[in-house]
């Protein structure tokens, strides 16, 4: 579980900017594409602070 | 540009080739001075500077398992063959070590007075600004500059030891001084803890000498047997002899021990000073230190003289038999009273002999230890075989300085044309050097470069145990110019080189008029984000310095990370859509060549996995499974037999090549791009076919992996391959990356937002292996990158630096929507299975320092900002956004 969880950020940042891609605005896809992999991002980074140490 | 098509009438490759043809047939003369005065100031150059003589001695370290199981065969000897070579450079390179070094070999004298001749003027000019050295900075530059040039490199029970020096005897003497610190230090050390443990036994064996001293007191004290029961006036005369009796006894049993092991120890010093004079003359050192140690001990010992002294005066001070024998009397209570003697007289002599027994098996325990030392120092002679000793080089290092003439050729002649042509251009028709910027063949330059990044081998590869003959070139590339050509200060790689060169190039060549601008042709996205991303570099770097981070290391971290936004703009600026096929067959080549370079080192030359871990290099996995991708990319969007026909004949080797080069993550890689590339096709029949059978497989799938979990028949090799990657239980190499990823995790939560900067090193909170010996900069290249960017730039740098990829992936997956022709589609497909397959390589296998990764992703972003735009997935300047 801890390994999927260390991996997750990986699968974040494909998905999250090919998912973006196809919004039919470009610049807001864009836009998109980093906010919700800065969220990731922040997520992975909280889940590494709480969550791991518990797995 | 358009003002050379007008004069020349033609396009502008017509207009280069025009040119340069001109300048061949009409100023051959500047061609030819030129060519001649580069490899002149080449050679000139050569001669002027230092030159690198290397000396090196071969060591081979025997078991000492026989020596020292003769010595004490009760004593188990476990030996580990690396054992004895385990540690020699930090033996070596310590720093006390360097400096005893550089006086035993009076290095300091020897360098000023073999310094070239450049050398003495640089230090000229530096004596005249800054004062002269004093003697103490020259001693410690001088061990700081033995520190890098000594290599000190073990594999197994073999040791070399050797230095590239700018004097050969100095280099001979530095590599003969080397070898016999290292032996010095390893004799003490293995020495050292057997004198400790013979002091250690001593001080025991005294204490167990006193406890029968005592034990004898208390016997001789207790009165006589019960069948001699003595009369009070004698009774006391006669203890006191019984007492000085024991005594007696005690010190006559110690003479004769310490007499016995001073006869063997004499015995033993014979022995050495006999061995020593079968092999050196009576002169020799360490013959007349075994002889003067010899003589001293059998001279005198004065522990031994006051043993016999006491022993002596015990004798004769031993008093008279005080009366007759006493007469035996009885009664009840005499009975009882003597039952009490006898009782505690038995109690104390079983004292007694439980010392003299301790005593006896430490006086064992030291006799053992002591025979052991000795043995050990005589067996150290033999411990290590001198298989290669230093010779004095006959010649430098020539290979470096023919590479660089060679290469001093061949920039010369670039310069002669340059030089011609511009001549051309000054005295004839023409007058304007932007002529000459554009017909520069930037386009064929860049992809050349491209392929030798990618296809050139690196040092380390295969093990450093098979070097192509096109090795140096890759070595120039890849590695600091100053490892391959004999030039120190030139700390910088070919490839910083040539990427300077070339976009030095483009820019001059867009400034004058040139091509469309880069920022035309390419989606806007893009250059802000590669731009950006360099900005997140420099300020970790800048994070890095402030706390205190080390400049070298900062440099290896940050060297592949900086580069690949500056390789996307040169890509950017010099290729076009239309290139694509070329960029296809330039991956396709350099991955075919490395893959002949895996398959023959691991099959032709047959290095086993222990051998050569890696057939070519860890960077390669990803060209193999970028070049798979690329051909499954183009047999997707072509659905042609002949594009089929491509992947199997070009796919099959790059499989093979894969498995040749033993790295289990190119498997991920394929299996990962493979699936991404999948789900991201267009519902087609094909596709709806595939899915149907990977669900009706996918329970026969999950049978196979279950049965095969623990099992180690041929049959489950894949399933035990994926076991080694995810259960740390099977694979101590797993094992490793998961006490890895625990550490850097608590060091990214250490410092989460900014991290900890550049030129750092993670902090280790639960120890894993030390892998120094083999890779000193561990710590701060970390296998799994991804974790080890997130600590050393915090969230902010991490998503600073690799918000680059996540637009490419963006524009990637909207130019595959956009785009109609089954090229640019295939381009966009591969892009996004290069960006997977390198954060699968940083998370796995330090994908942030390798070469490969920058050279396949920044053409594959360059390409993909381009289709972008010209497919109207990203709109141009003038559209709405």
């Amino acid at each position: 579980m801890s390994k999927l969880l260390l991996l997750s950020v990986i699968v974040a940042m494909v998905a999250v900017p090919l998912a973006a891609a196809r919004d039919p605005v470009p610049g807001r896809g864009l836009r998109k594409a980093l906010a919700f992999t800065f969220a990731c991002d922040v997520l992975y980074l909280l889940a590494l602070r709480f969550l791991y140490p518990r797995l | 540009m358009h003002a050379l098509e007008a004069t020349l009438g033609g396009p502008p490759r017509l207009a280069g080739r025009t040119l340069w043809g001109a300048a061949l047939r009409h100023r051959w003369g500047v061609l030819l001075s030129v060519f001649a005065a580069t490899v002149a100031l080449a050679a000139a150059l050569l001669a002027a500077l230092p030159k690198t003589w290397q000396a090196e001695v071969v060591l081979r370290a025997e078991a000492p398992a026989m020596m020292a199981a003769l010595g004490n065969p009760e004593r188990a000897v476990p030996f580990d063959p690396e054992e004895p070579t385990r540690a020699a450079r930090e033996a070596v390179l310590a720093r006390a070590n360097l400096l005893q070094l550089v006086k035993r070999t009076d290095l300091l004298a020897r360098w000023k007075r073999s310094r070239a001749p450049l050398a003495r003027l640089r230090d000229a000019v530096a004596a005249r600004v800054s004062g002269p050295e004093s003697e103490e900075d020259a001693q410690e530059e001088l061990v700081d500059l033995l520190e890098k040039r000594l290599y000190i490199t073990s594999s197994g029970p073999t040791l070399r030891i050797g230095i590239g020096w700018p004097d050969a005897s100095s280099a001979v003497d530095l590599v003969e001084a080397a070898q016999a610190a290292f032996l010095e230090t390893r004799a003490a050390r293995e020495t050292a803890v057997l004198e400790e443990a013979i002091a250690i036994l001593g001080r025991h064996a005294d204490e167990a000498r006193r406890a029968v001293e005592s034990a004898v007191d208390d016997l001789a004290g207790l009165r006589p047997p019960a069948t001699a029961r003595v009369r009070p006036a004698p009774a006391a005369a006669n203890s006191a002899r019984a007492k000085a009796e024991l005594l007696l006894a005690a010190r006559r049993e110690a003479l004769d021990k310490l007499e016995s092991d001073h006869r063997m120890r004499v015995a033993e010093l014979e022995s050495r000073l006999s061995e020593l004079r079968a092999t050196y003359a009576d002169q020799h050192p360490e013959v007349r230190a075994a002889r003067e140690s010899l003589e001293t001990f059998e001279a005198a010992s004065p522990e031994l003289a006051a043993m016999r002294e006491e022993a002596a005066a015990l004798a004769r001070a031993l008093p008279a038999r005080a009366g007759p024998r006493p007469a035996r009397t009885s009664g009840p209570l005499d009975d009882s009273v003597e039952r009490l003697g006898a009782a505690t007289r038995e109690h104390a002599q079983e004292r007694l002999r439980s010392a003299i027994a301790r005593q006896d098996q430490l006086l064992g325990l030291l006799d053992a230890a002591r025979i052991e030392l000795e043995i050990a120092r005589v067996g150290f002679k033999y411990r290590y075989e001198v298989v290669r000793p230093a010779r004095l080089p006959r010649s430098p290092v020539r290979t470096q300085a023919m590479f660089a003439l060679a290469l001093a050729a061949a920039a010369g002649l670039l310069l002669g044309l340059f030089a011609a042509a511009e001549t051309e251009l000054r005295r004839g028709p023409l007058s304007t050097s932007a002529h000459l910027a554009a017909a520069f063949p930037l386009r064929g330059a860049s992809l050349g470069f491209l392929f030798l990044m990618l296809a050139m081998p690196a040092p380390g590869d295969a093990s450093d145990r098979f070097r192509p003959f096109w090795a140096p070139l890759g070595y120039l590339l890849n590695f600091n110019l100053n490892y391959t050509l004999p030039i120190p200060a030139l700390r910088f790689t070919g490839a910083d080189l040539l990427l300077a060169a070339l976009l030095a190039v483009a820019i001059w060549r867009s400034a004058t008029g040139g091509p469309a601008a880069t920022a035309q042709r390419l989606a806007r996205p893009l250059l802000v984000s590669a731009l950006a991303s360099l900005c997140a570099l420099l300020l970790l770097v800048a994070i890095g310095f402030s706390r205190g981070g080390d400049g070298q290391q900062t440099l290896w971290q940050c060297h592949q990370l900086a580069f690949l936004p500056l390789a996307l703009a040169l890509f950017a600026a010099t290729l076009r859509i239309e290139d694509l096929p070329a960029l296809g067959r330039v991956v396709l080549a350099a991955a075919l060549i490395k893959a002949a370079l895996a398959l023959w080192v691991r099959y032709g030359l047959g290095f086993d996995a222990d051998a050569v871990p890696t057939a070519t290099s860890h960077g390669d996995s990803l060209l193999f499974s970028v070049g798979i991708c690329l051909l499954a990319a183009l047999f997707a969007e072509e659905r042609s037999g002949r594009s089929l026909l491509r992947a199997l004949l070009l796919g099959l080797p790059l499989l093979l090549a894969i498995r040749a080069n033993n790295r289990r993550l190119a498997w991920v890689e394929v299996a990962a791009t493979f699936a991404t590339l999948f789900l991201l096709l267009p519902r087609t029949c094909l596709k709806r076919l595939a899915l149907r059978s990977a669900l009706v497989l996918l329970p026969l799938g999950a049978l196979y992996l279950g049965a095969g979990w623990s099992s180690s028949a041929r049959v489950f090799g894949p399933v035990a391959r994926i076991r080694s990657i995810v259960d740390s239980d099977s694979n101590r190499s797993t094992a490793e990356r998961d006490v890895e990823n625990y550490n850097l995790v608590r060091n990214v939560r250490d410092r989460p937002l900014f991290g900890m900067g550049f030129g750092h090193e993670y902090t280790q909170y639960s120890a894993g292996d030390d892998l120094s010996e083999v890779f000193p900069q561990w710590r701060f290249i970390p296998h799994n990158s991804v974790l080890g960017l997130l600590a050393m730039g915090g969230l902010l740098g991490f998503f600073g630096i690799w918000q680059l990829l996540t637009v490419g992936l963006f524009l990637a997956g909207r130019a595959y929507q956009f785009a109609r022709a089954p090229m640019q589609r295939a381009a966009a497909l591969t892009a996004i299975g290069a960006v997977l397959a390198y954060f699968i390589q940083c998370y796995g296998d330090m994908g942030f320092v390798s070469w490969a990764s920058v050279f396949l992703l920044a053409p594959a972003l360059a390409m993909v900002g381009q289709i972008a735009l010209a497919s109207g997935a990203w709109p141009g300047r003038s559209a709405p956004r």
